[in-house]
C-alpha cells in the first residue's frame, strides 16, 4: 500500500516535470504523438520484438542502452482496432455488459473496456451549456460516441509511463494488454490514457484495459446494432481529440539513440 | 460473501427525520424478489388503511431486482410503487420506467430505495455509491425535469442518473408522473414524490453485479435468449414480406425493411432486412417512428433508443427541425403512449399522420416531459375533448377562464394549444387545469360527466377508479377483459399480447398455446372470439403472474413472455422458462418455472388483499372487477362472441370470472383470496390480518 | 478425363451456388437457370440440368430449384436467405399474371392467418406491382370466375382490402382491418 502511493506519488511528479520538459507541446494536446514521448521499456523477449524491426542500429541502439538492458519498448503496431460508428449507436450499453461479463463474469460498466455509459446522457464534452440543442448524447443532439482502445503505435502512452512495464504487446493482434502478474495498481496509466480508457478494477485491485479478446472481441459480437467492428489496424489516434490531460515523461536516453 | 444479481442492501431515507438506513435485501424481501415484490411488501407491512397518497406516512419504493443491470436482455426496468393518487380510493399501484436509472442504482450497491416520511424544504437525494446525501432542493423546485436533470448531473458527474418530478408533481397535480433519461417516465407518482418534497433521485454507481454462473455458461444463455427475442412486444414476423420470412403481418412492430431508414441519422442508417439469426441487427427491428407517426417520420428519426441491456429499442428519437417554431427543442425522444401530448389535438390540418401532427408530437413530449404530467393512458386528453365537445367545459368554468382557453388554436390544430394545455395542468392554473390533473375518477364526479362518457369511444374501463382500457377486450377477448379488471390503474400487463399479437398464423398459435395451456383453445383468432373455457381462465392467471415477475425480476413486460420466438427451426417456440434460466444463472439460486410462478403468484396476491384491505371490502367481483357496459354492448349492431367484433355475452363472462377465480384459488362469490391460498403462498399472517378486519371470504 | 469432366461440372454446380446464393442474400430474388446459358456463363442446357442434379444436398443442400408450372421454367434461391414461401411469392411474381398473383396470395392469407390483405401489400416486394397495375389488376379479379371467392372492401381510411370469401366473412374481415387501419393506434 505504502509502496503504491509512493510510486502514485512519483507518477504525479514526473507528470509535472514532463509538463515543464514540453511546454509548447501542450497546444499540440490533439496530436498524441507528440504528447507522449518517453519511453518504459518493456520486458520482453528481444526476439519478439526484433521481428518488429527494419533497422539493425535501432535495434542496436535498444541493446546498447545499459539502463534498459532486457527491456524494449513496443515498437510494432498493434494487427487489429475497434472502429465505433457512432450513427448506428442506440445506446444499449450490451457492448459493456459482454466486455465484462464474458470476461470478467460481471457486469461492470465502469471498467468496460469500451465506454458508452459515459458519453450517453451529454455526449464525450459532458454537460454544457445548451446541451438540449448543440451538445452529444441523449440530452443533446442524441449522438453517442462509443469510445474504444486505439490500440497506439509507438510511443504507448499508457505503457510508457507504467513503472513496471506491465502494458506489453499481445499475441494474436498486437494488443497492448496489461500483464495482470506485473500490474501493481498504482492507477498512473488510467491517468496517462488521451481518452482515459484504462480503468482500475476494484475487485481485482488492477488497471484493465481493451485486449481486443485475443482477436474475437465480445462488444463486437453483442452490439445488436452491428455499431462496433474489429479491423485491420488503422491510426485512429490523430482522428480522436482526447478526452483529457495525460501524464506523460520526458524522453530519456534511450529515446535520443533513435530520435 | 459475495452476493450474487441482487446487491443485496436496500435503501431506506425518513424524510421528515433525514434518517438514512440499509437493510438486507435477502433477508428481508428474498421471497418478494424486487421491485413490485418489495413495493407490495412494504406497503402491506408499514402503510396502513387510512394513509393517503400524499400523506408522509406513504412509501414510495423505487427498485429493480436480481436481473437489472446485468446483460439479461431486456432487463433494464424500474418499477415504482406506491398509493396512486389517481384511483378513487388511493389504492396501490405501480408505475414504470425503464432507462438506464435502475441498473445505476445498482451498480451504486442497491437493489430498491424505500421513501418515507415529508422533508422540511424541498431536497432531492444523491446516491454515489454508499454515500447518501439528502441534499437542498430550494434551487431546483419550480424547475422543469431537465433542468433539475442537467443540475444534478453537474454535481454528481455526467454519467449519472437521475429520476426527477417536474412542477406537476410538485404541486402534487395526480396526473404527474416521474421521469429518467428525458423519454421513460413512471406514471401517476409523481405527486407522492412532490407531497415528500422529494424533487428527484441522482444516481451514480462504479461497483458491479456478480453473476453466479461461469462465463462460458452465461454467454451461452444470453446468446440463446437473444436468439428468441422478436421485435417490440414480442412480434416475431416482420411487417412486410422479408426474404428470409415465411410470414408477415401488418400490424407488426418488426417495420425494418429495405429502404427504411433512420433517416436523420449522419449519415442515414439503412434498418435492412434483419434476419433473426442475425444478432447484430436486432437494434433495427423496430423502426418505431414510422409505426408511432406515419411514414413522414422517417425523415426525422436520428436512431431508435431504450433500455440498459436491451436489444430491442422502442425507443424513437426525433430531430424535427420545424417544431422549433414552437419554441420547444427540435430533439425529441419517446414512445408509443409517451407521445401522448400530440393527440390532446383531435384533427391535425393536414391529416392524422401529417407533419403538423408530428410537430404536435414534439411539443407535446416535451411540454409533458419536462412539466412531468401523466395521461392515465391518453385519458386526459379524452377526459378534456369529452368536456369540450359535450358542452361542459363552458358550464363549469367562468366565462373568463373559458375565454383565456384558446379552443381556436384547438379547432385550428395548431401545436400552440398543447403548449397552453399542458402547461394549465402542470401548473394546477384555474379550475381547468386542476380538475383534470386531478384525474379521471375525480374531474368526471367533479364535472358531472354523463353516462355517454363511459360509452365505447371514450375507452373508460373501470370508470369507479377512473382508467381506461390497457389491451382488454381487444386483444384476447374474455383474457384481455379478466387481466384489466385486476389492477387499480389502467392494466400495464402484455403477457397475453406478447403472444396474442406475435403476427403467427392461428394454427400455430393453437400448437404453441397447447403446449403452454393444455389446449389451443386458450387463444382465438383474432376479433373471432369463442365462449369462456378453462383454458383461457389459466392464460390470463399465467399472463397476470408473469407481469409481476417480470416487474419484480425485472424483465419487461413489453417484450416478456416468450411462447414465441422468430425462429422456424424450432417451429417459431419460444421458452417460457427463460425467466428461470436468467435467474437462476445470475443468483446461483436455482428455481424452476414453477417455483417462480408460485413467487409471482405471491407478489400478486399480495397486490390483490392490499386493494382489498384498501377500499375495505372483500367484495371484489362487485365492486372492483368491473367490464364496462360497451364490453357487451359495442357494437350495437353485432351479436356477441361474433366475427369481427370484441364484443362480449354478459352470461358468458361471469363464466369467465367463475373459472378465473377459481384457477387463482379465490373464493367465487367475492372474488378475495381464499385462506388455504394465502398460506399456500406463504402469506398466513396476511390472510390473519385480513381475517381479523373481517375481510377474508 | 472422367475426373476432368467431373470436376468441371462440380466447377459449374459452384459456380451457380456462389450466383444464386448473392441473388438470394442480397437482393431477395430467385436466379433463372436461363441466365447461365447466356455470357459470360455460356454453358449449354444438358450441363446446367445436369448441374442442378446436386442441389439441395451436400455442400449445395441451401440451394433449391422451383419450377414454374405454366411457362416450364426453372429457378433457384438459397436458404435461409430466401425461405420457401417468400419463393413461392416470387415464383408468383414472375408468373406475369397479377389478378393470378393477388388471389392466391389473398387466398393464402384469409385461409392461414386469418386475415384480409391490404391490396397496397402488392406494391411491395416481393410483388412489386406498379400503382396503375394493382387498379387494373383489381378491376380484373371482379369479372373473373376463377376468383369469384376473392371479395374487397374499403376500410374507414380509404384502403382497398381483399379477402376469399372462403375463409372469411366479411365482418370478420373489416373487423380485423379497423384494428390495423386505426385502432392499434390507439392501444398501445
Amino acid at each position: 500500500m505504502e509502496q503504491n502511493e509512493r510510486l502514485k506519488k512519483a507518477g504525479h511528479e514526473e507528470a509535472q516535470r514532463a509538463a515543464e520538459v514540453l511546454p509548447g507541446e501542450k497546444e499540440g494536446a490533439g496530436l498524441l504523438m507528440r504528447l507522449a514521448s518517453r519511453r518504459t521499456f518493456l520486458t520482453m523477449g528481444v526476439a519478439t520484438v526484433a521481428a518488429g524491426l527494419t533497422s539493425t542500429s535501432l535495434l542496436n541502439a535498444f541493446l546498447a542502452g545499459p539502463a534498459n538492458a532486457g527491456k524494449m519498448p513496443v515498437i510494432e503496431n498493434a494487427k487489429g482496432v475497434l472502429l465505433a460508428e457512432p450513427a448506428r449507436c442506440s445506446g444499449c450499453r450490451r457492448c459493456e455488459l459482454a466486455c465484462t461479463e464474458f470476461n470478467d463474469g460481471k457486469s461492470h460498466p465502469d471498467i468496460a473496456r469500451v465506454k458508452v455509459y459515459r458519453n450517453y446522457n451529454f455526449g464525450p464534452q459532458g454537460l454544457r451549456h445548451g446541451f438540449y440543442n448543440a451538445q452529444g448524447g441523449k440530452f443533446g443532439n442524441m449522438r453517442i460516441i462509443q469510445e474504444t482502445c486505439k490500440q497506439c503505435p509507438h510511443p504507448i502512452p499508457c505503457a510508457d509511463v507504467c513503472p513496471r512495464g506491465a502494458i506489453e504487446a499481445s499475441p494474436p493482434t498486437g494488443a497492448r494488454v496489461i500483464n495482470p502478474e506485473k500490474c501493481i495498481g498504482c492507477k498512473i496509466c488510467t491517468g496517462a490514457c488521451p481518452w482515459s480508457m484504462i480503468s482500475y478494477d476494484p475487485d481485482t485491485k488492477k488497471a484493465t484495459k481493451c485486449f481486443l479478446c485475443e482477436g474475437k472481441p465480445e462488444c463486437v459480437a453483442a452490439c445488436p446494432n452491428g455499431a462496433l467492428k474489429f479491423i485491420d489496424w488503422v491510426d485512429l489516434t490523430k482522428r480522436t481529440p482526447p478526452r483529457s490531460a495525460v501524464y506523460r515523461k520526458a524522453p530519456d536516453a534511450s529515446c535520443q539513440a533513435c530520435h | 460473501m459475495t452476493t450474487y444479481g441482487w446487491s443485496g442492501k436496500v435503501l431506506r431515507v425518513d424524510l421528515s427525520t433525514g434518517r438514512i438506513w440499509t437493510e438486507k435485501t435477502l433477508e428481508k424481501y428474498r421471497d418478494y424478489l424486487g421491485a413490485t415484490g418489495i413495493g407490495y411488501k412494504v406497503m402491506w407491512d408499514e402503510v396502513p388503511t387510512g394513509v393517503g397518497a400524499f400523506d408522509p406516512e406513504n412509501r414510495i419504493i423505487f427498485g429493480g431486482g436480481p436481473l437489472i443491470g446485468t446483460g439479461s436482455p431486456c432487463g433494464g426496468r424500474v418499477a415504482i410503487t406506491s398509493l396512486l393518487p389517481t384511483s378513487l380510493p388511493e389504492l396501490v399501484g405501480s408505475g414504470h420506467m425503464g432507462g438506464h436509472w435502475g441498473s445505476e442504482l445498482k451498480f451504486a450497491g442497491w437493489d430498491a430505495v424505500i421513501i418515507q416520511g415529508k422533508a422540511a424544504k424541498p431536497v432531492w437525494l444523491s446516491i454515489s455509491d454508499d454515500a447518501v446525501e439528502i441534499k437542498d432542493a430550494r434551487s431546483l423546485w419550480g424547475n422543469g425535469i431537465y433542468r433539475a436533470t442537467a443540475e444534478i448531473c453537474a454535481e454528481m458527474g455526467p454519467e449519472a442518473q437521475v429520476a426527477a418530478i417536474g412542477q406537476a408533481g410538485e404541486r402534487q397535480v395526480r396526473m404527474a408522473c416521474i421521469m429518467t433519461g428525458n423519454s421513460h417516465s413512471a406514471g401517476g407518482l409523481g405527486g407522492v414524490m412532490g407531497s415528500k418534497n422529494l424533487k428527484a433521485i441522482g444516481v451514480r454507481g462504479t461497483g458491479s453485479v456478480k453473476i453466479a454462473a461461469n462465463k462460458r455458461e452465461w454467454k451461452r444463455l444470453v446468446n440463446y435468449v437473444l436468439s428468441l427475442a422478436g421485435s417490440n412486444n414480442q412480434w416475431v414476423v416482420p411487417s412486410t414480406p422479408q426474404p428470409w420470412a415465411e410470414f408477415h403481418a401488418p400490424g407488426s412492430r418488426w417495420t425494418a425493411r429495405k429502404g427504411l431508414y433512420w433517416g436523420a441519422a449522419n449519415p442515414p442508417v439503412e434498418t435492412g432486412t434483419c434476419d433473426p439469426r442475425d444478432l447484430n441487427s436486432m437494434g433495427y427491428r423496430c423502426q418505431k417512428a414510422v409505426f408511432d407517426l406515419g411514414p413522414l417520420a422517417e425523415q426525422f428519426t436520428v436512431r431508435m433508443d431504450g433500455c440498459h441491456s436491451c436489444p430491442i429499442r422502442c425507443h424513437i428519437q426525433l430531430s424535427v427541425p420545424s417544431a422549433e417554431r414552437y419554441g420547444v427543442s427540435r430533439f425529441a425522444a419517446n414512445t408509443c403512449i409517451g407521445w401522448w401530448g400530440g393527440r390532446a389535438i383531435k384533427k391535425y390540418p393536414d391529416g392524422p399522420r401529417g407533419m403538423t401532427f408530428i410537430e404536435g408530437t414534439v411539443v407535446g413530449k416535451h411540454m409533458a416531459d419536462d412539466y412531468g404530467v401523466w395521461c392515465n393512458y391518453g385519458q386526459i386528453n379524452r377526459d378534456f375533448q369529452y368536456a369540450y365537445e359535450s358542452g361542459i367545459l363552458k358550464k363549469v368554468l367562468s366565462e373568463a377562464e373559458f375565454k383565456s382557453i384558446p379552443f381556436d388554436l384547438y379547432e385550428k390544430g395548431s401545436p400552440e394549444f398543447i403548449k397552453d394545455f399542458i402547461r394549465r395542468i402542470a401548473f394546477r392554473e384555474g379550475e381547468f387545469g386542476f380538475a383534470l390533473g386531478e384525474g379521471t375518477a375525480r374531474v368526471a364526479k367533479r364535472w358531472g360527466f354523463g353516462r355517454d362518457f363511459y360509452g365505447f369511444e371514450w375507452n373508460m374501463w373501470n370508470e369507479k377508479l377512473g382508467f381506461p382500457k390497457h389491451h382488454s377486450v381487444e386483444n384476447g377477448g374474455q383474457v384481455g377483459a379478466l387481466i384489466n379488471t385486476q389492477y387499480n390503474r389502467d392494466a400495464q400487463c402484455h403477457s397475453h399480447i406478447n403472444f396474442y399479437a406475435c403476427g403467427l398464423p392461428l394454427g400455430i398459435q393453437k400448437r404453441l398455446a397447447a403446449e403452454v395451456f393444455g389446449s389451443g383453445d386458450a387463444i382465438d383468432a383474432f376479433r373471432n372470439y369463442t365462449p369462456m373455457n378453462a383454458f383461457k381462465a389459466k392464460f390470463a392467471k399465467w399472463s397476470l403472474l408473469r407481469k409481476e415477475l417480470h416487474d419484480s425480476l425485472p424483465l419487461c413486460n413489453w417484450m416478456f413472455p416468450w411462447i414465441a420466438s422468430p425462429l422456424k427451426e424450432r417451429g417459431y417456440k419460444g421458452d417460457t422458462t427463460i425467466e428461470s434460466q436468467l435467474y437462476s444463472a445470475v443468483t446461483g439460486d436455482r428455481k424452476s418455472e414453477a417455483e417462480l410462478d408460485l413467487i409471482a403468484e405471491r407478489i400478486f396476491n399480495l397486490h390483490r388483499a392490499l386493494t382489498i384491505r384498501g377500499m375495505k371490502t372483500k367484495e371484489m367481483r362487485k365492486e372492483h372487477d368491473l367490464v364496462p357496459d360497451w364490453a357487451y354492448d359495442h357494437p350495437r349492431d353485432a351479436k356477441p362472441l361474433s366475427p369481427g367484433v370484441d364484443k362480449m355475452d354478459r352470461e358468458d363472462m361471469q363464466r369467465a370470472f367463475d373459472l378465473f377465480y377459481q384457477e387463482c384459488g379465490w373464493d367465487r362469490a367475492t372474488g378475495a383470496p381464499t385462506g388455504e391460498t394465502l398460506r399456500r403462498l406463504g402469506l398466513a399472517s396476511v390472510a390473519w390480518e385480513l381475517e381479523k378486519m373481517g375481510l377474508m371470504p | 478425363m472422367v475426373e476432368k469432366a467431373r470436376e468441371d461440372k462440380m466447377a459449374l454446380a459452384d459456380q451457380i451456388a456462389v450466383r444464386v446464393r448473392e441473388d438470394s442474400g442480397s437482393l431477395g430474388k430467385l436466379t433463372a437457370l436461363a441466365l447461365f446459358l447466356d455470357e459470360p456463363y455460356g454453358r449449354k442446357e444438358e450441363e446446367l440440368n445436369e448441374a442442378i442434379l446436386s442441389f439441395g444436398e451436400g455442400d449445395r443442400r441451401d440451394i433449391h430449384v422451383l419450377t414454374d408450372a405454366n411457362s416450364g421454367r426453372i429457378y433457384l434461391y438459397a436458404t435461409p436467405h430466401v425461405c420457401a414461401a417468400y419463393a413461392d411469392s416470387l415464383l408468383l411474381a414472375e408468373g406475369k399474371n397479377p389478378p393470378a398473383m393477388i388471389a392466391e396470395t389473398v387466398r393464402r392469407e384469409s385461409s392461414l392467418y386469418p386475415r384480409p390483405t391490404a391490396s397496397p401489400l402488392f406494391l411491395l416486394p416481393p410483388y412489386g406491382l406498379g400503382e396503375e397495375e394493382l387498379a387494373s389488376s383489381l378491376e380484373k379479379l371482379k369479372g373473373c370466375k376463377d376468383f369469384e371467392d376473392i371479395k374487397s372492401f374499403e376500410a374507414s381510411t380509404g384502403v382497398i382490402y381483399l379477402y376469399s370469401e372462403r375463409y372469411l366473412t366479411l365482418p370478420h374481415a373489416r373487423g380485423l382491418a379497423e384494428w390495423v387501419e386505426v385502432e392499434q393506434f390507439e392501444n398501445q
